[in-house]
Formats: structure tokens, C-alpha cells, sequence
């Protein structure tokens, strides 16, 4: 389950998608 | 209690040396954020990024390059540890599993540095020096930028810019913690540190078997490790290593580099705001809970309660005799109340309230005083909270240095302020009621849950010390405690940069009969009394459920 290049994709949407997150919590607090 | 003389000598050879260096180096950090002048490396560097090192940028912008520029590191970390065998210097390393690279990435992007891995049996000098070592300076010297740019939006009156985060990024590395860091590395090398780049050596022990010596380049890697309040260490065991901290001398010195930046933000602070006194305040603070703690620490260690301490006149287990039962608990406070997370000692083996002692300075919320740059930012987020609690006392409009603190401003402090406690209990709910949680614990009761505690906390607040008993390295507390590093670290930076926007862009109101001095040991008194009484609120059924029971049983 842990390994594999499927889990490489895991782990670098998670990284992407956190600071999407992020970036999305800037916007909020810009406004 | 024979080892009390030599304790206070060595803690008051520490204040000495960091009496004679804050100043000077505060006034070196301030300059650094308010200069109007580029040095020739620093044109070089922004021409090759192609860069504006002159542009003011908004808040938004400013906290936009911070989170571009940290997800890069994590993706560029992850990629090295996950390709390690192709790499020279690898030493016949495999790659480092996903969930341990993906870990180890964000770890040492968010100033952590938790370390579920052993540095010696699995990465490769590449890795450990173009790698870990690199992000050492790059995560500090955000951190940095950040408290920088908290300074600026204080300093400035109706500005719709913060600062330019790659301007401060590219001076705190080359003004600040690469000369810093190169000193500290020849003398590391002086007092003993290991610096090479050589292959493990093997040799034939008394009983036949064989031994394998692990050196490498320890030396740069520690000297950044301790001054950019990191905490990663070449080695397993850190500094309780001989090659890493190999005397009472390296570990004086390694204690200094810990403490010197974050107290000499607290001073270039000041300065940036144009009122030395507020620096001196919240230096104050901080040394006063750093004071406290590290001697009930110490008591706790060669005095505390039970049959061991008063036998052996200092709880021995898990410490190094060449720095005895005090070098060990003063480090033990040192890094925990700073956000380095190096270790000297096994923090599972201090005394109960000794190791609930290092938890407590974790749980303030690093600010005692805190990490470079994080350390600051931290306590004038608190210094917010304070004045509005004063405030709301004597029914005044709460203000910080001139600035109407107002609804928007407290409440993003308070999503600072809650965001960690969050993190820490949900995570360490979350550990605890899952198998694979559970399964990482070496103890029951409450020594097991103040393991599982610790981890989540360390985390979270970027601490990255380990308690031990934990076995981390699984893909359950590889994944929990990499979002606990990535949330704890950078939705804090992200409100206090929009609060640095707002400071930036209000007006001041000119100071009153009623308003209340933020530079008074009145003001010094109270901070630190919320300080203590918000972690107190959040934290004391944990507390009495871990250490506190493990102490009277």
C-alpha cells in the first residue's frame, strides 16, 4: 500500500493541495 | 547537589555570553531589515532569480511567495530523499520510503525538523548536506522574513506594503546565517565536531564482531542546526552524540547558538520600532519563562521527586555523564523552549514533571523565547491578546504601539492562538484512538500517553524534539505528524502576516493619559501571566493526565 509511484502521487497532491488550501486562506483573509 | 556549583556556572556563563552579544547582533538583524542598500552578492542573486528587490509587496503577495516558495522546497526534498540511491554520496542508501520522505521534507521546510528516521543508516552525504542542510537556512531564514515583516507593519503608519519577502529571504542567508553559521562551524570543528566527507570505517571489537563508524559533514550541518533553531542533527541521537556535542565546551557553545537569534530578535525589534524599550520587553518575557523553567527543570532532574534523584544525587538515566544531570536539563530547556528540538539527553528518561516541564515550554507555543523569527511573531501575537484583555479591564479601546486593536485584529490572533491547541489535542485524540496510533506506543498509562502527546505537540509547534518510546517511523505518524508540521507552521505565518498588512495600513492614535505602557514591568508581568494562563486554560487536563499523574504515582 505505502509504496509505489502511486504513493509518490499521494503524497505530492497532498503537498499541493495543502498549500492550494493555503493560498485559498490568503484570499479569504484579503478580502 | 554536589553538581549545583557547576550548573550555575555554566547558565551564568550563558547569560554572560548572550548579555555581551544580543545587542550587537540585534542592531546587525534590524539593519538588515530596514537597510535601503544591496550588497554586490545579494545584486548577483536577485538578477539571477530576476527579481525586484525593491518592491514593496502587499501582505498577500508576501505571504503568496512564502507558501510558492516553501511547497518548492517540500517537492524538491521529497524528490532527492526518494531518488537517493542514484545520487553520489549516497553510501549504498536506499531511497527513503514515500511516507518517511514526505515527512522529512516537510519537517525540515517548516522549521521542525523531526527526525522518525536514523540520519547515519539512512541518508547519504548528498542528502544530508544539499538537502537537510540547505532547507536548515532557507526554513530559518523565513521564519525570519515573517517576524521582519510583523516588525515593519508595526514600524509604518497607513503603508499598503510589508516588505519583500525575497529581499529579506536572500539578506537574513547572506548577512545573517551563513557568516553566522561558518563561524560556528570552525569553532564546532575547535572544541571537536567531526567534519569530513568520508565513508563509514569499520574496525574489530574485543568479542569479534565488528564496528561501524559513522562521520560525515556534522560540523556545518550542527552549527546551522542550533542557530537556525532547526534541531536536526546528522546523528540518531543528536547531540548526545560524541561527534556531534563532543564536550561540556561544544555543548556551552551549541547552547549559545540556540538562544543567540531568537533573544536578538527580540532587541532588533526595538530597534525596527523605533522604541528600544518594547524590545527589551518582550526579551524580558522571554528570559523570564526561558529562567523559570529551566530551574524548576533542573531541580526536577538533580533534586526532584523519588528514590533515584536523591540516591544518585541527579537522575542519571538517559543522560551523558560528560554533561552531567544540569548540562542535560538546561539543554532539555533550551531546546524546547526555543523551537529547536535538538536533544542532548533522552527526554524519556527525564523525571515526570521534568519531561512535563519540557512539554509545558513546548505547549507556550515556542516563545521562551520560541524560534528565530517564530519566537517573535509569537509573543507579540500574545503581547495583542494581552493588551485587549488590559482593555477590556478598564473599558479603553485596546491598542499595541499606536494601533486600534479592533474586532478583525483579535480575532485573527485568536485563530493564532487556537489554532496549535487544536492541532495538538484533535492529533493526539486522533493517535490515541486509532490502532496504528496506539501500536507506536512503547508504554501504557499515562508515560504512554505523555509519548504520544509530546510527538503531536513537538509537531505542531515545530518543535521537532522527540520524547523516545515512540516508534514514529510508520506511515500512520509519518502522515499525522507531517500535517501537524505543515498546518502548525504556516496558517500562523499566514495570519500574522495579514495582520502585519492591517498594523501597516492603520493609523496611530497618539498615546493618552489611559494608555497603557507596553514597555513597564507592569506590562512585562502581565504578558507573562497570559502567556501562562492561556496554555494553563488548554492544556492542564492533558497535563494532569500524563505527567502530573505520573509524578504521584
Amino acid at each position: 500500500m505505502w509504496a509505489g509511484p502511486v504513493t509518490d502521487v499521494i503524497f505530492l497532491l497532498t503537498t499541493v493541495a495543502a498549500f492550494a488550501l493555503l493560498a485559498v486562506l490568503v484570499g479569504v483573509l484579503d478580502r | 547537589m554536589s553538581g549545583v556549583w557547576p550548573a550555575l556556572g555554566q547558565a551564568a556563563l550563558l547569560v554572560a555570553l548572550l548579555a555581551l552579544t544580543v545587542p550587537a547582533v540585534g542592531r546587525l538583524l534590524a539593519h538588515t531589515y530596514t537597510s535601503e542598500r544591496h550588497l554586490a552578492v545579494e545584486r548577483g542573486a536577485y538578477r539571477l532569480l530576476r527579481l525586484d528587490p525593491d518592491a514593496d509587496q502587499r501582505w498577500r503577495t508576501y505571504a503568496l511567495s512564502v507558501l510558492g516558495f516553501s511547497m518548492v522546497g517540500v517537492l524538491l526534498l521529497y524528490g532527492l530523499a526518494r531518488v537517493q540511491p542514484l545520487l553520489p554520496l549516497s553510501l549504498g542508501m536506499a531511497a527513503v520510503p514515500a511516507d518517511g520522505a514526505w515527512n522529512t521534507a516537510v519537517s525540515f521546510v517548516t522549521n521542525t525538523n523531526w527526525q522518525w528516521y536514523s540520519g547515519e543508516t539512512t541518508l547519504g552525504h548528498l542528502v544530508q548536506a544539499t538537502g537537510l542542510t540547505v532547507q536548515q537556512f532557507l526554513s530559518a531564514a523565513t521564519g525570519m522574513a515573517v517576524a521582519a515583516a510583523l516588525a515593519r507593519g508595526l514600524a509604518r503608519t497607513g503603508a499598503s506594503g510589508v516588505g519583500n519577502f525575497w529581499t529579506d529571504l536572500v539578506r537574513t542567508v547572506v548577512r545573517v546565517l551563513l557568516p553566522f553559521a561558518a563561524v560556528s562551524a570552525v569553532l564546532l570543528v575547535l572544541t571537536g565536531v567531526v567534519q569530513n566527507l568520508a565513508s563509514p570505517s569499520t574496525t574489530a571489537t574485543a568479542t569479534g564482531g565488528e564496528q561501524a563508524y559513522v562521520t560525515g559533514p556534522v560540523a556545518s550541518m550542527e552549527a546551522i542546526k542550533e542557530l537556525g533553531t532547526n534541531g536536526g542533527g546528522f546523528f540518531n541521537v543528536n547531540s548526545a552524540h560524541p561527534y556531534e556535542n563532543p564536550t561540556p565546551v561544544s555543548n556551552l557553545l551549541e547552547l549559545f547558538l540556540i538562544l543567540l537569534l531568537p533573544f536578538a530578535m527580540a532587541w532588533a525589534f526595538g530597534i525596527i520600532v523605533r522604541d528600544r524599550r518594547q524590545g527589551g520587553a518582550v526579551l524580558a518575557v522571554m528570559a523570564l519563562l526561558l529562567t523559570v523553567a529551566a530551574g524548576l527543570l533542573t531541580w526536577a532532574e538533580m533534586a526532584g521527586p523519588g528514590a533515584v534523584p536523591t540516591l544518585a544525587g541527579g537522575a542519571l538515566e538517559g543522560k551523558e555523564v560528560r554533561f552531567g544531570t544540569a548540562g542535560s536539563a538546561l539543554f532539555a530547556a533550551v531546546t524546547t523552549g526555543t523551537s529547536t528540538g535538538a536533544v542532548n539527553s533522552m527526554h524519556d528518561s527525564l523525571t515526570a514533571p521534568g519531561g512535563g516541564i519540557s512539554l509545558f515550554l513546548m505547549m507556550l507555543g515556542e516563545i521562551a523565547p520560541g524560534g528565530v523569527g517564530s519566537g517573535l511573531y509569537g509573543m507579540l501575537m500574545l503581547a495583542v491578546v494581552t493588551v485587549f484583555l488590559s482593555g477590556l479591564m478598564v473599558g479603553r479601546t485596546p491598542e499595541y504601539l499606536g494601533v486600534r486593536i479592533g474586532q478583525r485584529e483579535i480575532s485573527l490572533v485568536a485563530v493564532y492562538v487556537l489554532l496549535t491547541p487544536v492541532l495538538v489535542l484533535v492529533g493526539s485524540a486522533v493517535a490515541l484512538s486509532a490502532p496504528a496510533g496506539l501500536a507506536g506506543l512503547q508504554e501504557g498509562g499515562p508515560h504512554g500517553l505523555t509519548e504520544a502527546v509530546y510527538a503531536v505537540t513537538s509537531a505542531s509547534n515545530n518543535n521537532g524534539s522527540a520524547f523516545g518510546g515512540l516508534t514514529s517511523g510508520t506511515p500512520f505518524w509519518n502522515t499525522l505528524l507531517g500535517l501537524c508540521m505543515l498546518l502548525g507552521r504556516f496558517v500562523p505565518i499566514v495570519v500574522v502576516l495579514a495582520l502585519a498588512g492591517r498594523f501597516a495600513a492603520a493609523g496611530r492614535s497618539p498615546r493618552g493619559a489611559g494608555t497603557l505602557p507596553t514597555h513597564s514591568p507592569l506590562f512585562v508581568t502581565l504578558l507573562s501571566g497570559v502567556a501562562l494562563v492561556l496554555v494553563g486554560l488548554t492544556y492542564v487536563p492533558v497535563l494532569a493526565l500524563g505527567p502530573i499523574v505520573e509524578s504521584l504515582s
